[in-house]
């Protein structure tokens, strides 16, 4: 058993060697780390924060922002051991078959593998987010006894299902530091250095391995304190979907666009799913739907299920639209003119609608892929004298309208069914923004293509023109999804465990 | 995305008037409406207040809106009220202030509204 190191009490000029070096302690680097522990290799993981979270730490993440209003770059992200997963939602689903295909509607879409490469790690990742037996859409079966689905006639949008990650009394979902801190320090070939900011990445050569990285470490003052060397063999960058990119641009001493960015692709290419609030209103003839679709539903062998209505594969390709999750929220008073439309419709259709119940809709959105929707260095520095980012957001016009197009079918097929209708909330860009939450799911920013020209890793995860430098976590997404992603990239870092186990043998 | 919400119900105002749909129509079948030389179409709704309320929005969404022209169009074979039931499963829908609604409710209502 050894306990995790302080980066703080070695010397500085420090140098350690090891075969691995995992720079990041949240779930991707975590998970990592645990599944090459019985691998005979060494390995570091290099944490930038202590066990709890340390203000002056954080503020290491700070940075500007310019376009769409998005979360402050040191609020949707955590910066100690555990990473964001110290204040996730827990809300779990694979990927589908299309997320993984290039859609020629969805400029820039499509990977470089397939679902099917991910499936054997997705049971290993759900067991990692502790969100209990594997269900998704086939919760169905599981969950009669609560109510049935809401009667949705043939079309567009089908009822899916989330799954959550454990919660535990006022500890909402797994927090992966304080979940497996005992489990790293069990295993003997993991060591676990805190407070240790890893600030450069050092190529031998252009076209060479990396030899060496950079680390240093903050005083209690927030100031710059020692500095330590690494010598790895072989380095996974699992800093997070907007670290992972400011490491690769601010590791320019060779290669002086930054690591991996001959193309001008590390940065760009973020992405995040948009959370609009109260995007309609969905009224039900027949009363309250199932409590499974407003609230979470813990079965008793388990799993933890919410029902969300997802575009089916057929419609999301006729229509031109992307991915979308939509749930049922709270329920809401209808206006005047609200009310005589129910009365209206429901009368005409030959339906009692005097238990009638009307309900918000939120959702989780795909937005497509925007090169221009970009993270890149500043001239700013934060006390260890790195480069802080900033961020310029964008959304486009035809994200919302395509979804809108959805919520439009979503309405059809309960006027089809004559169990409901809904309204749609929202017409204008203006009224889309200002309703818009974010997951803080910070995607693309070093996306995954076979073609240098085209991504900043290959299907490998391997950095393209380094051969020993891999990146693990959401930053390798080249599309979102719809879909949280920690489940997923879960998955997609166990397979990257497995193809290091090879080349590192 | 919270996961547990609190739960209310309809307000009171709105549940007086959707549950008036299961209640009998008593209130409305209790009122009067003169006559229009377009009652064989007016008839066919059982509550022309709620009706009428959305055919004001819905006449926004119908530019060169005439009475006369909506009932031929209303009065051609099939196109009684009942055919609402058949609109959203051949796509004929309307978005009246947000609402989507099959495109039958929207012409009936439209007429409503112009003698209610
Ligand atoms: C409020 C909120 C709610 C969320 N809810 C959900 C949800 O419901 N479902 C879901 O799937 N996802 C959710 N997410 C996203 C989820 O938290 C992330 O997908 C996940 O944490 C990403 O894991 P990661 O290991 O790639 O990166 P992080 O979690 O960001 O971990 C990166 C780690 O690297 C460390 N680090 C950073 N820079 C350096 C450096 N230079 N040197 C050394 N270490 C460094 C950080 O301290 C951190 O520990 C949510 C995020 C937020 C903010």
């Amino acid at each position: 058993m050894s306990t995790a190191i302080d980066a703080r009490t070695l010397p500085s000029g420090t140098v350690l060697t090891t075969d691995l070096a995992i720079i990041g302690g949240g779930p991707a680097g975590i998970s990592l780390a645990l599944a090459l522990a019985d691998s005979g290799h060494d390995i570091l993981l290099l944490e930038s924060g202590g066990t709890s979270f340390d203000d002056k730490s954080q503020s290491l993440y700070e940075g500007p922002q310019s376009g769409v209003a998005y979360t402050a770059l040191d609020g949707g992200r955590l910066r100690f051991l555990g990473g964001s997963t110290n204040h996730w939602g827990g809300w779990c689903r694979p990927l589908d078959a299309m997320d993984f295909e290039k859609r020629d509607w969805v400029p820039h879409s499509g990977w470089p593998i397939t679902r099917a490469a991910l499936d054997p790690y997705y049971p290993k990742a759900q067991t990692l987010a502790e969100a209990g037996p594997w269900l998704y859409d086939r919760a169905e079966a599981q969950v009669n006894d609560t109510g049935p689905l809401i009667d949705l006639a043939n079309g567009g949008v089908y009822t899916s299902w989330f799954q959550f990650s454990r919660t535990r009394g006022d500890v909402l979902p797994t927090h992966f530091g304080t979940r497996y801190q005992d489990d790293l320090n069990r295993a003997e070939k993991i060591k676990l250095l805190l407070h240790a900011n890893v600030t450069g990445i050092k190529l031998a050569k252009a076209g060479g391995p990396v030899n060496q990285l950079e680390l240093a470490t903050l005083t209690e003052a927030g100031g710059a304190d020692k500095r330590l060397t690494i010598k790895p063999r072989f380095v996974v960058l699992a800093a997070g979907g907007m670290e992972n990119a400011r490491l690769l641009l601010a590791s320019n001493d060779v290669i002086k666009v930054g690591i991996g960015n001959q193309n001008d692709l590390v940065g760009r290419f973020f992405a995040d799913n948009p959370i609009p609030r109260d995007t309609a209103t969905m009224v039900l003839f027949g009363g309250a739907p199932a409590s499974f679709y407003n609230n979470s539903l813990t079965l008793t062998n388990g799993p933890v299920l919410r029902a969300t209505f997802a575009p089916t594969r057929e419609f999301a390709r006729a229509k031109h639209v992307l991915g979308s999750l939509t749930t049922v929220e709270n329920p809401v008073r209808l206006d005047a003119l609200g009310t005589a439309a129910v009365v209206a419709t429901a009368q005409a259709l030959g339906v009692d609608a005097s238990n009638a119940k009307a309900y918000s809709l939120g959702c989780g959105m795909e937005l497509q892929p925007d090169p221009d929707r970009r993270l890149t260095l500043t001239d700013q520095r934060d006390p260890l004298g790195m480069p802080r980012l900033k961020l310029n957001m964008t959304v486009s016009d035809s994200d919302f309208e395509g979804y809108r197009r959805t919520l439009t079918e979503l309405g059809r097929q309960l006027l089809a069914a004559r169990s409901g209708m809904i309204k749609l909330n929202y017409n204008t860009r203006a009224e889309w923004v200002a309703s818009m939450d974010w997951g803080n799911h910070h995607f693309g920013t070093t996306r995954m293509s076979d073609d240098p020209k085209t991504g900043v890793v290959d299907a490998d995860c391997k950095v393209h023109g380094v051969p020993n430098l891999f990146v693990a976590g959401s930053s390798v997404f080249p599309t979102t999804s719809a879909n949280n992603p920690t489940l997923n990239l879960l998955a997609l870092t166990l397979r990257l465990g497995d193809h290091l186990k090879q080349v590192m043998a | 995305m919270s996961m547990s919400r609190r739960d209310f119900g309809l307000g009171a105002a709105a549940l007086a008037l959707v549950g008036a749909a299961g209640l009998g129509y008593r209130h409305f079948f209790g009122r009067w409406y003169a006559p229009t030389p377009y009652d064989d179409l007016l008839h066919q709704i059982t509550d022309r207040r709620p009706a009428a309320q959305l055919g004001t929005e819905a006449v926004r969404t119908m530019p060169g809106f005439e009475v006369p022209k909506l009932a031929v169009q209303l009065r051609q074979p099939g196109f009684t009220l009942s055919r609402a039931r058949d609109d959203a499963t051949a796509g004929r829908l309307t978005e009246v202030s947000g609402w989507v609604v099959p495109e039958t409710v929207a012409l009936y209502s439209a007429l409503a509204s112009q003698f209610t």
